[in-house]
């Protein structure tokens, strides 16, 4: 190590580098490699170097000993004068501290915390200055990251409370919804029930004092009034599909249809229907009422759109796909053009006048909104005078356990 | 016989649907006194004898209770329970008959302890059929408690 006195007081600091250089002392400030620890002398010039001097500004003790410490300063602020001025108020104060860019021996700049103290002879004057110097490169990265942090959780709440507005508006929108199907469900049911039981009233109570125009005219009503009641009960069963929360349960496919048939069983006569029914069938997952109900609207249509004068031929049976279980219900009716396969399963969506089939254009919808709320799909093949085979696709549960 | 009541007490609204069931009472050949109400405060007024009802003789308590829910002042709901915590009228049975099909307002309805819901039906003749049946259940059949005010 060069040793070199200096100008100032070479005495006193030959003094306190005796001091300092006790051994234990010096090994233990020499070792510390965190810290860059080292004397200048009372102008500034570094007089000692630790290792963890070396590691942190790059310089090897005998590159720096005996060089101003302005060595470590950026440009600008030695414009300022800032190391004289550092130096100075650790004279004054005792101590200075800062947190600031310092160099590297390669000119590479790092964020330190520098601490620097004056150190005194006995006559109370200064006789150099110990400086403390730690990188905080780390701890600058730390917080960077700490603040990306911090912005990523703001963001989340933004978006929390985004979600939660968002979910509020659904909210209220079903809300809105409900009232609107419990308006039509009431307030629209309750003068066509007026108009159909008056009307009812005067074909039964006054009947003689009618004429077959007169009767006619008011069985023309009731059909329109039958049109419209239909119609609003599908559009609540619609809207209810939506609304409702759905419990998914195991149902038995074979015991289902058997309760869509015995729903229909009126126009199952009327039609004089042949239906078969293939014997055994699997356990679907679904929701059991709504199940029935979309098997009892495919059977419906298929006794509906018969070709003239022809009593409808049904067959309803299952296939296995993968994890699936499709229930077809096939006829041998009209039969639809292959562009209508989508269309059909919208609301309000008739191919047909109603002279020839009567219709709210609903039941497909139905059909196509319980099959999305029971996590299923439904379908059609079709041919134009060979008939129709409507499908609808569940997830396959385990049978249904017999008691014995 | 003894001297029970044998009248109705319908709340209703709707004066068509009023009338339609009348008609559907005579319809039924039956011929119940039936009192009608229009809104939930004059039932609850009814039923504890007070504004234009005091006059237990023209206005006795009924045998029966037919509720719509939908209801002017105060719902049927309302209506409901607070027959159901009268104690000299909590046992009044009472058939809830409204044009709402919603499952909120059915699970409602007995959670508030209707005897039975009927919802109205959409044509004159199945009303009467209706009716028909109500009485024979429920006039009929049915033993009805005591009620007292």
């Amino acid at each position: 190590m060069t040793e070199r006195s200096t100008t100032g007081f070479p005495s006193e600091l030959e003094k306190f580098r005796n001091t300092l250089t006790h051994e234990s002392f010096t090994h233990l400030v020499a070792g510390v490699a965190d810290y860059a620890i080292y004397l200048l002398d009372a102008e500034g010039q570094v007089v000692s170097w630790n290792s963890g001097a070396e590691r942190i500004k790059g310089y090897r003790a005998d590159e720096i000993i005996g060089k101003h410490f302005s060595a470590f300063y950026p440009k600008d602020v030695i414009a300022k004068r800032w190391p004289e001025h550092t130096l100075e108020a650790a004279a004054r104060d005792g101590r200075f501290a800062e947190e600031a860019w310092r160099l590297r021996k390669d000119g590479s700049r790092f964020f330190a915390n520098v601490t620097i103290t004056a150190l005194r002879g006995l006559d109370r004057k200064v006789i150099g200055y110990l400086k403390i110097t730690r990188d905080l490169s780390d701890r600058r990265k730390m917080q960077a990251l700490q603040e990306a942090n911090r912005q990523k959780s703001e963001f989340v709440a933004l978006l929390e409370k985004r979600v939660q507005e968002r979910t509020a508006q659904l909210t209220d929108s079903n809300a809105q919804l409900e009232a609107f199907a419990y308006t039509v469900s009431h307030d629209l049911k309750a003068p066509l029930r007026g108009i159909q039981g008056f009307s009812q009233a005067l074909l039964e109570d006054y009947r003689d004092n009618l004429d077959d125009q007169g009767r006619d005219y008011l069985r023309r009503i009731g059909n329109g009034i039958l049109r419209m009641q239909t119609l609003i009960e599908n559009l609540l069963e619609h809207s209810q599909l939506s609304r409702v929360e759905f419990r998914l349960t195991t149902v038995d496919l074979g015991s289902a249809v058997l309760e869509a048939l015995k729903l229909l069983e009126g126009e199952i006569r009327a039609t004089n229907a042949k239906i078969s029914v293939n014997g055994k069938m699997p356990a679907v997952i679904a929701q059991p009422s709504v199940l029935v109900q979309s098997i009892q609207n495919l059977l419906s249509n298929a006794l509906k759109f018969t070709k003239s004068g022809r009593a409808p031929q049904i067959r309803v049976f299952t296939e296995k796909i993968g994890e699936k279980t499709r229930l077809y219900v096939q006829d041998r009716g009209i039969g639809i053009e292959e562009r209508h396969f989508d269309r059909i399963f919208e609301v309000f969506e008739r191919l047909h006048g109603q002279e020839s089939f009567p219709g709210t254009g609903i039941g497909l919808a139905i059909v196509k909104k319980a099959m999305e709320r029971m996590k299923g799909r439904c379908g059609v093949d079709s041919k134009v005078g060979a008939g129709s085979r409507f499908w609808v696709e569940l997830a396959s549960a385990k049978p249904i356990a017999k008691n014995k | 016989m003894n001297a029970s009541p044998t009248n109705i007490l319908l709340v209703e609204d709707d004066p068509n649907d009023a009338l339609l069931l009348e008609r559907a009472f005579r319809k039924a050949g039956l011929l119940y006194p039936l009192n009608i109400v229009r809104d939930g405060d004059q039932a609850v007024d009814f039923l504890q004898g007070t504004g234009k009802y005091k006059d237990r003789v023209r206005y006795p308590l009924p045998r029966l209770m037919l509720l719509d829910l939908k209801l002017p002042r105060r719902s049927g709901h309302e209506v409901l329970k607070w027959v159901r915590s009268r104690p000299g009228l909590k046992r009044l049975p009472v058939i809830v008959l409204t044009s709402s099909s919603e499952p909120r307002d059915i699970v409602a309805a007995y959670d508030e302890g209707t005897n039975s819901y009927l919802v109205k039906p959409s044509n004159a003749e199945l009303l009467t059929q209706m009716v028909s049946q109500l009485e024979k259940y429920w006039l009929t059949l049915n033993e009805g408690p005591e009620l007292s005010l």
